[in-house]
């Protein structure tokens, strides 16, 4: 499977679990305005050749952003997404198909980064970063 | 004279078997000890017989391989054709090992029964 694949993958499988209140954008999909709160999937560092058989391991960044301002009713909605069971937890979403919907042969959520911020285009948004290893 | 880089090999069994990222091949001849009361402090040998044995090793993808199955063998030391050992090989033992950050990885033991059919040239 593709990088692109693996994307879309990881769009479809948060949103099977995370069916509402969310919007996530594949990597093949980077929008110029966010519309809140969403998932962007970007791309980390990869590693080729990691078997015989050319098999490959990827890291996606998944960033997080819940609202423009960093209030509490924010910093809640991102303990929702950050916490590791619940019905808004991207661990638990990812981890109920650790394919990413028959993308690749394995994956883990292995870390976020805890509360912060991002900018994009010019606006600054509450956020957070998630690490997901994936191996073809 | 060129080097060789190891990522472009492979190991068939015949077919490749998926997610291997090592192998290694001891082939050995026995040194037999020929020295005597006459042969003062050095020691003297004949070659003997010789075996060949080795590993490997990756991640797990698919039925692993089963104990004790005669394999027709192919460690590719790279895409050239003449950059290869082949041959017979019994597997005898098998390792698993898993953690919880990684990958499941499977180790491989095995026996070359016979002389391998053909050995790596330049």
């Amino acid at each position: 499977m593709s990088i692109e694949a693996q994307g879309t993958g990881i769009k479809a499988t948060i949103l099977s679990t995370i069916a509402t209140g969310l919007r996530v954008y594949a990597t093949n999909e980077i929008p110029d305005t966010l519309e809140l709160p969403c998932v962007i999937v970007m791309l980390g560092p990869g590693t080729y050749a990691t078997t015989f058989d050319n098999a490959y391991d990827q890291v996606f960044r998944l960033i997080l952003c819940v609202a423009k301002q960093d209030s509490p009713a924010a910093f809640n909605k991102l303990l929702d997404y950050i916490d590791h069971t619940g019905a808004r937890s991207l661990f638990a979403a990812l981890d109920a198909d650790r394919t990413l919907n028959g993308s690749c042969s394995a994956s883990k959520l292995d870390n976020h980064s805890g509360a912060g911020s991002m900018q994009w285009g010019r606006t600054v948004y509450l956020s957070t970063e998630f690490e997901l290893q994936v191996w073809s | 004279m060129a080097r060789v880089a190891g990522y472009g090999g492979d190991l068939l069994a015949p077919g490749i078997i998926a997610g291997v990222r090592e192998w290694s091949i001891d082939y050995v001849a026995a040194a037999l000890d020929t020295s005597g009361y006459d042969g003062g402090q050095d020691k003297t040998f004949l070659a003997g017989m010789r075996e060949w044995s080795g590993t490997f090793n990756g991640f797990k993808d698919g039925a692993p391989l089963a104990v004790g199955t005669i394999l027709a063998a192919e460690f590719q030391e790279s895409g050239v054709v003449t950059q290869k050992w082949t041959g017979n090989i019994y597997i005898t033992n098998i390792g698993a090992s898993s953690s919880v950050d990684g990958l499941v990885i499977y180790n491989y033991s095995f026996q070359g029964t016979g002389a391998p059919t053909a050995l790596p040239t330049t």
